[in-house]
C-alpha cells in the first residue's frame, strides 16, 4: 500500500506515491476505495472505459475521482483501481469496479481541490487529495 | 491580526488584498479552536473576492471548509460581486428540519428499538441503497422547478408542511435544463435517502423550554414531547452541481488570481454566474422534497404503531445556500447576494420573507448538537439583521479529525458512550458511528449560549436525543 490517510479536520486526506504518473493516479483511487469500503475486499466485476480531460494533473485527478464518486452514486459501482495512459492533458484507461453490495459504505460528497498536490520528486510521483465527506 | 470588538465578537484586521475586514462572532474558548486549523486564512481569502460587503463573517461553530470556511457568511454586490459554489457548499441545502409529535417520551421509549430498526428500513441511507421513489425526468424537473409544491401535488407534503419550509421549500430562478445530466443521474435514485458522513435522523424529547410563548408559536408545548430531526441535503446531485460549476468558472475565469482554487467564482450578474443560480435553487428544491419524503416516512412508521398521533413540522431550513436578501449596507437598503455556508438565516420579527405563522416572532433557528449532546430551537432576532446579515451558526461543527476518530475511538466507545446517555444507535457503518462520535465536535451549548448572548439567536427550547440514524 503506498498511500496514507492523513489529518484533516472536517474531511479526508491522503497521500498517494508511485513510481510514475499511471500508478499514482491508480493508488489515489485505491485510497479513496479503501476508505469507502473501510478495505473491505470484493470481486472485480465490470471493467469500464474512460478519457478524462484536464487543464493539469490536479484537475484531471480530481476529475479521475469525481468519476469514481458518480459510478458510485449512480450506477452502485465501487472502482477499485485503474489502469491507465497520459496523452497530452488527457487521461485515457480502464477502471476495475466492483458492485456494492450492502449499505456499510461511506459516501463521498466530491474531490476537492483543497491542499491538492500532484508533485514529482526525485524517486517518484507524489499526490495529496482531500475528500468532502 | 485579530483583536477583540467587545464581548465575543473578533476582528480579523483588513491586510493585504483583503477587500473588508474579517469578523469572528465566537467566546474565547471557540475562538481557539477557530484558530486552530485554516478557518482565518480562509475569512481573509473570502474577504478579498469582489464585491464583498462589510466584512466576510464567521459563526461561532465555524471551522476549516473549502474556499469558504464551514460557518462562512458573505454578502456580494450585485453588479460588482461575485457568487462562488465554495461559498455555498458541495451539499447545497444541506439543512435541518424539525417535526414535533403529539407523543409523550414515555409513549416512545418502551418502543424505541423497535422505531428505530422500522425507520431505518423505510429510509434508506448510506451507500448502496436507493430510494423507493420512482422519479422519473419529467418529476425530477418538476422537483428542480417548483420543489416542495411537487411534493404536495403528489401527497408526500400537506400545505402545511409546505408554509413552514423555508421560503415555501421552493427558490426562485430555479432551471433545470442547467443541471447536468450528470447530476440528474446522481440524485435520481437518492431521493428520499439520507446519505451518510454527518447526516442524521434524530428522535428527540424537549428537555428544556426557555421561552414557552415563541415556544408554543412553533408547536412545542411542553417538556417530554417527542420530536424528529431530519438532517441532510441535496445528496449527489448537490454535489455534482456545485463540482460542475467549479470547473465551469475556472474555465471561465480562471483561477490563478484567487487565493485558494475552491474560491472558483463568477460575476453575479454574468451568464454563468445566473446560471450557477438557476442550477443551485433547482438542487436546493430537491433537498428541500428530500427532507420532507424522509418526513413522510417518518410519518408512515409512527402511525403504523401510534394510532392516535401526529407529527407536525416546525420548520424546515437551508444552511448551505447563496440568496438574494435586502440588508442594510452602510447606512442603506440593498439587495446583496448572501453566501450562508454552514450558517442559518437569522430574521427577527416582522421581516417579509418568514411565514406569516412565525412573522410576529422571527423565524426559527435549528442547532443540532452532535450524536449525544443537547440540539437546540432559536428564533431569528432583529439584532442578527443588524451585525450579521440575519445569520448564525448552524450546528456543533468538528473539533476533530476523522482519522484521528479512526485511531483513537472504537465502536464500542462510541456504544457505551450513548449508553450513557439513553441514546439508541443505528449506524450502517462503523465510520459512520466512530467519525461521529460526541467528542470530535464542538460544544453546542457553548455555540447555543454565544449565539444567545450577542442575539445572532435567541434561546427557545433545548432537545435531548433518545435515538439515533445514521449512515
Amino acid at each position: 500500500m503506498t498511500f496514507k490517510f492523513i489529518e484533516h479536520q472536517a474531511d479526508i486526506s491522503f497521500i498517494a506515491k508511485a513510481k510514475t504518473k499511471e500508478k499514482l493516479f491508480s493508488e489515489c483511487i485505491k485510497a479513496f476505495s479503501d476508505y469507502v469500503s473501510g478495505g473491505k475486499k470484493s470481486l472485480i466485476s465490470e471493467k469500464i472505459k474512460f478519457s478524462i480531460k484536464g487543464k493539469d494533473d490536479q484537475e484531471l485527478l480530481y476529475k479521475l475521482i469525481e468519476e469514481a464518486i458518480y459510478l458510485m452514486d449512480a450506477k452502485g459501482l465501487l472502482v477499485k483501481s485503474i489502469k491507465a495512459k497520459f496523452s497530452n492533458k488527457t487521461l485515457n484507461g480502464v477502471m476495475d469496479a466492483s458492485k456494492i453490495r450492502g449499505s456499510s459504505y461511506v459516501a463521498i460528497k466530491s474531490p476537492t481541490y483543497a491542499e491538492m498536490y500532484v508533485k514529482k520528486f526525485f524517486k517518484g510521483w507524489e499526490a495529496r487529495v482531500v475528500l468532502d465527506v | 491580526m485579530i483583536k477583540k470588538i467587545k464581548e465575543n465578537i473578533w476582528e480579523v484586521v483588513k491586510e493585504g488584498k483583503m477587500l473588508v475586514p474579517g469578523r469572528i462572532f465566537a467566546s474565547k474558548k471557540l475562538l481557539a479552536s477557530i484558530e486552530n486549523d485554516k478557518t482565518l486564512q480562509q475569512i481573509r481569502n473570502v474577504a478579498s473576492l469582489p464585491g464583498i460587503k462589510i466584512a466576510s463573517m464567521a459563526m461561532p461553530d465555524a471551522h476549516q471548509g473549502y474556499g469558504f470556511p464551514i460557518g462562512g457568511v458573505a454578502a456580494f454586490d450585485l453588479k460588482e460581486g461575485v457568487v462562488s459554489p465554495g461559498g455555498v457548499g458541495y451539499d447545497i441545502n444541506c439543512g435541518i428540519r424539525l417535526l414535533v409529535s403529539s407523543l409523550k417520551a414515555e409513549d416512545v421509549m418502551p418502543h424505541r428499538e423497535k422505531i428505530v430498526k422500522a425507520l431505518s428500513k423505510e429510509i434508506p441511507s448510506g451507500v448502496g441503497t436507493s430510494s423507493e421513489f420512482e422519479i422519473k425526468e419529467v418529476d425530477i424537473n418538476d422537483i428542480f422547478s417548483n420543489g416542495m409544491n411537487w411534493a404536495v401535488e403528489k401527497g408526500y407534503a400537506t400545505k402545511r408542511d409546505q408554509r413552514l419550509t423555508e421560503d415555501m421549500g421552493k427558490i426562485g430562478g430555479a432551471n433545470p435544463d442547467f443541471v447536468s445530466k450528470r447530476a440528474k443521474e446522481r440524485g435520481r435514485s437518492q431521493l428520499g435517502t439520507l446519505g451518510s458522513g454527518n447526516h442524521f435522523l434524530e428522535l428527540q424529547v424537549v428537555e428544556k423550554i426557555f421561552d414557552k410563548k415563541i415556544a408554543k408559536t412553533f408547536g412545542i408545548n411542553e417538556v417530554g414531547q417527542v420530536g424528529c430531526m431530519i438532517h441532510c441535503g441535496s445528496r449527489g446531485l448537490g454535489h455534482q452541481v456545485a463540482s460542475d460549476y467549479i470547473q465551469k468558472m475556472e474555465n471561465e475565469y480562471g483561477f490563478a488570481h484567487l487565493p485558494d482554487r475552491e474560491l472558483a467564482c463568477a460575476p453575479i450578474d454574468s451568464k454563468l454566474g445566473k446560471e450557477y443560480f438557476a442550477a443551485m435553487a433547482s438542487a436546493a428544491n430537491f433537498a428541500f422534497v428530500n427532507r420532507q419524503l424522509i418526513s413522510f416516512k417518518v410519518r408512515k412508521v409512527f402511525s403504523k404503531l401510534f394510532s392516535d398521533n401526529s407529527f407536525e413540522l416546525v420548520y424546515d431550513i437551508a444552511h448551505n445556500i447563496a440568496k438574494f436578501e435586502e440588508h442594510v449596507v452602510n447606512g442603506k437598503k440593498q439587495i446583496v447576494c448572501i453566501h450562508r455556508k454552514g450558517a442559518t438565516r437569522s430574521f427577527g420579527p416582522g421581516r417579509k420573507e418568514i411565514v406569516a405563522d412565525y412573522r410576529k416572532v422571527g423565524c426559527p433557528i435549528l442547532l443540532p448538537g452532535s450524536m449525544g449532546t443537547y440540539s437546540y430551537v432559536l428564533v431569528g432576532t432583529k439584532k442578527a439583521e443588524e451585525i450579521s446579515f440575519g445569520s448564525t451558526a448552524h450546528g456543533a461543527g468538528r473539533v476533530l479529525s476523522r482519522s484521528y476518530a479512526n485511531a483513537n475511538i472504537t465502536r464500542e466507545d462510541v456504544d457505551k458512550e450513548l449508553k450513557k446517555r439513553d441514546v439508541f444507535l443505528e449506524a450502517k457503518s462503523m465510520k459512520g458511528a466512530v467519525e461521529e462520535a460526541p467528542s470530535v465536535y464542538k460544544d453546542i451549548d457553548e455555540v447555543a449560549r454565544v449565539s444567545d448572548s450577542l442575539g445572532l439567536g435567541k434561546i427557545v427550547a433545548r432537545l435531548k436525543p433518545i435515538a439515533v440514524i445514521k449512515g
